[in-house]
């Protein structure tokens, strides 16, 4: 009788364990599960915060770093400022160019728009049509003198023209018969830069028989470029001595064929943009200089340009951006500070 | 208080009652498991209609957008007053639609994208109205770039939409790939939940159909162990007050009466057994005494008839005394030899007795006085025979026979309350304190084996006085001391006369 008592006193305190178990467990798991879906991003904001104006930021190559740079300083000045600032290119599935953009972003009714010309008459008749919606534009990188955009920001052609010959003349060894210039067709002022570039050379070299060649490449089908850079590699008496890089692209597309031919060392490229690929090679001595804009000021100076003609009205025609130069020397700067750690 | 109030409640219901409230409660608990678990699964399907939702109403905005452009150009194709009809009422669908979507600069990709949506198609219909506009002011050319400029806008707002569209598939598939993941993670909760809740569900059940079956498996173990005869098995107690417990109570009820019964059955049988013994014991004890005095006597009837033929002889020679004596002496030995068996009366005891005394007196030449007072009315009272002879036997042997002085005997008979006091006393040797003892205990044998004697001892006398009577304490000898006299005295129980063999 007393064993039997105890069993069901035993019955009943386990019901009660099991039902406390029932509880902790649901409270437990819709906290977690809360918690869970909580922590996740919902998409499903319920009041974003609000912005005053809205820019938009059209790239030619939104997938690349340099672009990426640019996007994030413009995008963080814009939001200290009160404005939102989004890119627009390369929707999907359509093949729409830089002009395109720029009506649609004129459509959109936005702000200010943020674009890198590329010189053609489709871009500038655009940009018109945009500054007469009232919309203010401001050209980064490459400038449009002849539209109506309201600022330019980047590096002047002759800054950067100079720039690219002084590096040149550092690679320049008794050795040196040629120099090869890299251009883009897009790119609006890469006459005035090569013009600069070689009579800078020229200059520095006093009597060496150098040859400075330029190379247009023209983008028009998406590989062209990469094709025509392989050939310089491929053919060896094509082959430069010094190879000038012109944009990130470019940069990547020769540096890559400079190992898979074998020329490192034998080829000295001058690279452009900083991206982590250029300032490996550079660490490890396979390319001697990256040439690169400051992307921070890029973004910074289009936003406050933008701002600037919101609140005085009118806003000064250039703002001019820093170069950076990267050799072996001062590479460690630029490296990214997790990969700093790692070499150490 | 309260449980205990509970628990007597629980313990009044039927089986049918107690079964169907255990499933019910298990039931309900499942029931409600399964609601909370359900809603909430619900909740998360509604959370992903929701979701889905925004994609509905940007593709109506297309197609709206799609049939506003189609009016468009039918107008311009047809200048169909129909088509401007359905232009302007499109127009208003799309305006409707357009006040939906969000018009301020927000920090959402998707909010963003649908402010531009909303922009652009208000554009778009600037435009698209200045088209009409012209072609109703029918200037060919500028309707014509209207229309293409309201075609390029048109299909911006298409690739917006569709871009818009894109973002959301992407950031929706990502929220199905969490409700994915949540909806799973409340699976697993919830099958945790419900094997718990199982687990619980199982204990009540055994808890209580234990309360339920636990009687009855005692009550039929208990019947078991009856029906082998152990009625000795401990009787199963239960509080409750259902069919097995009133069963139970019936069960234990008549177990107890068979067990009380079968305890008086057993007394009774025990009664019975004891007199059976007592009447063994009692025959024995008579064979014991016949045995004894047939071996001193040989053949008494022998004996006796030829005291009888000495005494008719003494006669025919007028020797009366001898005749007497003879014929006494005859008298004596035919008592013994018929009354052994049976019981006698008092009075043919005290003629035994007498006939004794004569007899010794002849031998011992007078040295006897004996004297008897008996109270009128008793000559019928009902004993044993041969119990007062051996005693005055005794009484002569142990206790005159040695002295000096005249011997003397007395008997007397008495009613004393329920019983008659038979005193036998002499003044004879006493017995010395030690002695007394050793008789009362039955060590010393008197009588018995010696060649004066009849042969009954007193321990004889006494045990078929006790079975006669079935009564202890008949008898008591008594003594003052050495050499002053010895006292024997009977009591034979008045009611109890006729109970003997």
């Amino acid at each position: 009788m007393e064993r039997k008592k105890k069993t069901k006193r035993k019955t009943i305190y386990l019901i009660l364990a099991g039902l406390a178990a029932v509880i902790v467990l649901t409270v437990f798991g819709w906290r977690m599960y809360t918690r869970m879906l909580g922590g996740r991003d919902w998409n499903l904001e319920e009041e974003p915060e609000t912005y005053e104006r809205y820019y938009v930021l059209i790239t030619d190559d939104s997938s690349s770093v340099m672009w990426q740079d640019i996007y994030e300083s413009a995008k963080e000045t814009a939001k200290e400022n009160g404005a939102y600032l989004e890119t627009l290119g390369e929707w999907p599935g359509e093949e729409y160019s830089v002009a395109d953009y720029i009506r649609i972003a004129t459509a959109e009714k936005a702000d200010g728009i943020i674009v890198k010309p590329d010189g053609s008459v489709a871009v500038r008749s655009a940009i018109e049509e945009a500054e007469q919606a009232g919309i203010p534009v401001i050209t980064v990188l490459e400038d449009d003198t002849d539209s109506s955009r309201r600022s330019f920001v980047g590096v002047n052609s002759y800054q950067l023209g100079n720039t690219y010959g002084e590096q040149i003349l550092r690679c320049v060894t008794p050795e040196t018969s040629r120099v090869m210039v890299l251009l883009n067709r897009k790119d609006a002022g890469k006459d005035l830069v090569f013009k600069q570039l070689r009579s800078d050379t020229q200059e520095g070299l006093g009597g060496m028989e150098v040859e400075i060649t330029s190379m247009t490449l023209d983008s028009g089908s998406p590989f062209d470029a990469e094709e025509a850079i392989r050939d310089l590699f491929h053919d060896s008496q094509a082959r430069p001595d010094v190879l000038v890089c012109m944009n990130e692209t470019d940069s990547e597309c020769a540096y890559f064929a400079m190992v898979d031919y074998n020329q490192v060392g034998t080829v000295q490229i001058i690279g452009y943009y900083q991206s982590e690929l250029m300032l490996n090679a550079v660490e490890k001595g396979i390319i001697p200089v990256v040439i690169s804009i400051d992307t921070d000021q890029v973004g910074r100076y289009a936003v406050e340009a933008l701002e600037e003609f919101y609140q005085m009205g009118h806003v000064s025609s250039y703002y001019s951006v820093g170069l950076n130069v990267v050799t072996k020397e001062n590479v460690q700067e630029f490296l990214p500070k997790q990969d700093a750690e790692d070499t150490e | 208080m309260k449980k205990k109030k509970m628990l007597s409640w629980y313990q009044g219901l039927s089986i049918q009652t107690k079964l169907l409230m255990t499933f019910a409660l298990t039931a309900v608990l499942m029931f409600v498991i399964n609601i909370i678990l359900y809603s909430e699964i619900n909740r998360s399907m509604i959370q992903l209609d929701e979701v889905y939702a925004t994609n509905v109403s940007l593709n109506e905005l297309a197609e709206c957008l799609e049939h506003t452009h189609e009016e468009v150009y039918e107008y311009l194709n047809t200048k169909s007053t129909v088509s401007l009809e359905n232009y302007y009422r499109n127009v208003q669908e799309l305006k409707d639609m357009l006040e939906q979507l969000n018009d301020r600069n927000t920090g959402s990709q998707m909010k963003m994208q649908e402010k531009n949506i909303r922009g652009m198609s208000e554009t778009y219909l600037e435009i698209a109205d200045q088209t009409v506009q012209a072609k109703r002011g029918r200037n060919a050319e500028r309707y014509n770039d209207y229309y293409n400029e309201a075609s390029r806008t048109y299909k911006y707002v298409q690739s917006a939409i569709y871009r818009l569209n894109d973002i959301q598939f992407r950031s929706n598939s990502n929220n199905y790939q969490i409700m994915l993941e949540s909806l799973q993670y409340l699976e697993i909760i919830s099958s945790a939940i419900v094997i718990v809740v199982a687990v619980i569900n199982l204990m009540i059940l055994v808890l209580l159909t234990r309360s339920i079956t636990e009687p009855l498996r005692l009550l039929a173990r208990s019947a078991n162990e009856v029906a082998a005869g152990n009625f000795e098995w401990n009787l199963p107690e239960t509080e409750s007050r259902d069919e097995v417990g009133i069963v139970t109570h019936a069960f234990v009820k008549m177990v107890r009466s068979i067990r009380e019964y079968i305890q008086k059955t057993k007394e009774s049988l025990e009664k019975e057994r004891q007199m059976k013994e007592r009447e063994l014991l009692m025959e024995t004890h008579l064979k014991d005494a016949q045995l004894k005095y047939l071996q001193a006597q040989i053949n008494p009837h022998f004996l006796f008839n030829s005291l009888n033929a000495g005494a008719q002889l003494a006669l025919m020679e007028d020797a009366e005394k001898t005749s007497i004596f003879i014929e006494k002496m005859a008298d004596f030995f035919r008592y013994n030899v018929r009354k052994t068996e049976e019981t006698a009366t008092l009075e043919e005891e005290l003629e035994a007795v007498d006939s004794y005394v004569y007899i010794l007196n002849v031998r011992f030449a007078g040295e006897i006085h004996y004297e008897k007072e008996v109270y009128p009315g008793l000559e019928n009272l009902r004993m044993p025979s041969m119990i007062l002879q051996p005693l005055v036997e005794n009484a002569v042997n142990h206790g005159i026979r040695g002295v000096e002085r005249e011997g003397h005997i007395w008997l007397t008979a008495e009613p004393q309350g329920e019983t008659v006091h038979i005193q036998i006393r002499d003044n004879g040797e006493g017995m010395t304190k030690e002695r007394l003892e050793a008789v009362r205990e039955g060590q010393v044998r008197h009588g018995g084996g010696q060649g004066d004697s009849t042969g009954i001892g007193l321990d004889n006398v006494i045990s078929r006085l006790e079975l006669f009577f079935g009564e202890k304490d008949l008898f008591q000898i008594t003594s003052p001391g050495p050499d002053q006299g010895t006292s024997v005295d009977l009591w034979i129980p008045l009611k109890k006369e006729a109970k003997g063999i």
